[in-house]
């Protein structure tokens, strides 16, 4: 595996400016590579041993873009990554897809295409395009990363003369042995063996009413089967989420709400059926003091049941071990340093109350609510 | 001490800030338009709008003066020169567009307006250019 990665580094390593118009039948080749560092004074994050500082946060993505005509684009991204037990530095397919605009209203994308959710969703891995190392947890889960990151299938995508831009995919999502979802099954004692899905839509709108005003709306549904040591789960749902975002010179603030229902469902012992209705809203103010330097403040929060927010029907019905695990309220300060056009570095510190995204609180039995992460992470992009 | 940390963040403060001047936008001579709204110049910039009236390809590249670019930065664009970068960052790794041509020279970026069709840029409002369209914002 390290040999595969030694030698896209090496293939990308020659074919570097950033600064490049795509010509037709070009094939354009972009890239960048990071490595990490967590640290948390209690707890494990992310599926990480942050508690005892790790390196295991890295990640690796290699792009090849083609324009084959006026309207028509092709092109792939491979992508490793690795946090702590998940990804390991395997490589897959980030995204890849035939692109054909027939019109500034309407273009069609066909192959594995990454989800438009919020405002951040489809660059969630595009960390060099934003200050923040995390984005904010309450509404997206790094954990569940690989359930909601792309589509398998088909959409259309566009821009209405009223200054709305807007997106509708339908496909599966493609599953991963090695989720997030699979490593966190792992921490609880049960073995995943299989993941299938079956197709879904995602809507996204975004209203630009001024050049520095965006605002919009997604939703998206998602079903999947995991099949496992103890037999089969059914996780299905649906998810709503609303979005703002204003830029005034160097000053960029953003808001976020979702809410939705989610179900687990064991077909083998209906009676272990869990429902809820997640909710979660994020507020994010970054400000470029200077070309080198960039800061951001952001809070989140997140509960599993806007009707449970307390987690004491969770904890009374066993569904948990702690109340805490059903809410995560998140503040965090990030730092960017723009090196060079080609090297950033970014430091970012986290005070988190709740255990959402706890995977291993050490089998505490009274957990204490506030703990603190720092994440160190350096990119090179080419 | 004190004075030490006031002259830094002075410093970090104003070292963003930057002489934005005036620009105007060239075309080549196949453009059908004549005049575009600020809306229309922010959608071209970004890649949100990519065809003219006449259904061919907007070609749009960049001007590598500085202060050309900050211009239509703060006076079209509303985002800063690295909200800008990051915007087409986020498109280029995700699939959705090739980071756009940036001429360090103001002559070549004329020249490749004069000669390719669709193109769009932008120069310093002093700078003479001949055998291109001039774009009128309204």
């Amino acid at each position: 595996m390290k040999k595969k990665i030694f030698l896209i580094i090496t293939i990308v390593l020659i074919n570097s400016p950033m600064n490049a118009l795509a010509e037709e039948d070009e094939v354009d080749i972009h890239g960048f590579i990071s490595q990490g560092y967590l640290w948390s004074d209690r707890y494990n994050f992310y599926n990480a041993e942050t508690e005892d500082g790790t390196f295991q946060f890295n990640d690796l993505g290699v792009n090849f873009t083609t324009q084959l005509s006026d309207n028509l684009r092709a092109g792939m991204q491979l992508y490793a990554r690795d946090l702590g037990d998940v990804g390991n530095d395997e490589i897959n397919v980030d995204w890849a897809y035939g692109d054909y605009r027939f019109s500034n209203l309407i273009g069609v994308r066909v192959g594995r295409i990454k989800r438009s959710y919020g405002l951040f969703n489809q660059i969630r891995d595009v960390d060099l395009g934003r200050t923040v190392i995390f984005l904010p947890e309450g509404m997206y889960f790094e954990t569940l990363r690989d359930q909601f990151l792309s589509v398998k299938g088909a959409g259309i995508y566009g821009t209405l003369p009223c200054r709305v831009e807007y997106q509708i995919l339908y496909g599966e999502t493609p599953a991963s042995n090695s989720s997030g979802a699979a490593s966190f099954l792992e921490t609880i004692g049960v073995h995943l063996i299989d993941v299938s899905t079956e197709p879904t839509y995602t809507f996204h709108m975004l209203w630009r009413p001024m050049n520095s005003l965006s605002a919009g709306g997604s939703t998206f549904n998602f079903k999947s089967t995991v099949e496992t040591s103890l037999g089969a789960i059914e996780f299905n749902g649906e998810n709503y989420q609303v979005f703002l975002q204003y830029f005034y010179d160097n000053l960029m603030v953003a808001t976020e709400y979702q809410w939705g229902d989610a179900a687990l469902l064991f077909p083998a012992t209906p009676a272990l059926k869990r429902v809820a209705k997640p909710v979660g809203y994020s507020g994010m103010v970054t400000y470029r003091f200077a070309d080198w330097f960039e800061g951001g403040l952001t809070y989140s929060e997140y509960y599993i049941d806007k009707n449970d927010k307390d987690g004491k029907k969770a904890l009374a019905n066993a569904e948990v071990k702690d109340k805490k695990e059903r809410w995560l309220k998140d503040l965090s300060f990030s730092t960017r340093f723009d090196i060079n056009d080609f090297w950033i570095l970014k430091l970012e510190a986290h005070r988190t109350d709740g255990l959402f995204s706890v995977v291993d609180y050490g089998g505490r039995k009274k957990p204490g609510a506030i703990s603190h992460l720092v994440a160190v992470k350096m990119s090179y992009v080419f | 001490m004190q004075k030490s940390v006031l002259v830094l963040i002075v410093f970090i403060f104003t070292s963003t800030a930057s002489i934005a001047g005036e620009v105007r936008f060239i075309a080549n001579q196949s453009v059908p338009e004549f005049v575009i709204s600020k809306e229309d110049v922010s959608e071209i910039f970004l890649g949100i709008r990519v065809q003219w009236s006449d259904k061919t390809k907007i070609k749009f590249v960049l001007n590598g003066d500085e202060t050309s670019h900050n211009a239509l930065m703060k006076k079209y664009i509303k985002k800063s020169p690295s909200q800008f970068k990051y915007y087409w960052r986020n498109m280029l790794y995700t699939g959705k567009g090739a980071v756009p041509k940036t001429f360090d020279s103001v002559d070549d970026l004329i020249k490749y307006v004069q000669s390719t069709e669709g193109a769009i840029s932008y120069i310093d409002s002093t700078v003479k250019a001949d055998n291109v369209k001039m774009i009128s914002v309204k």
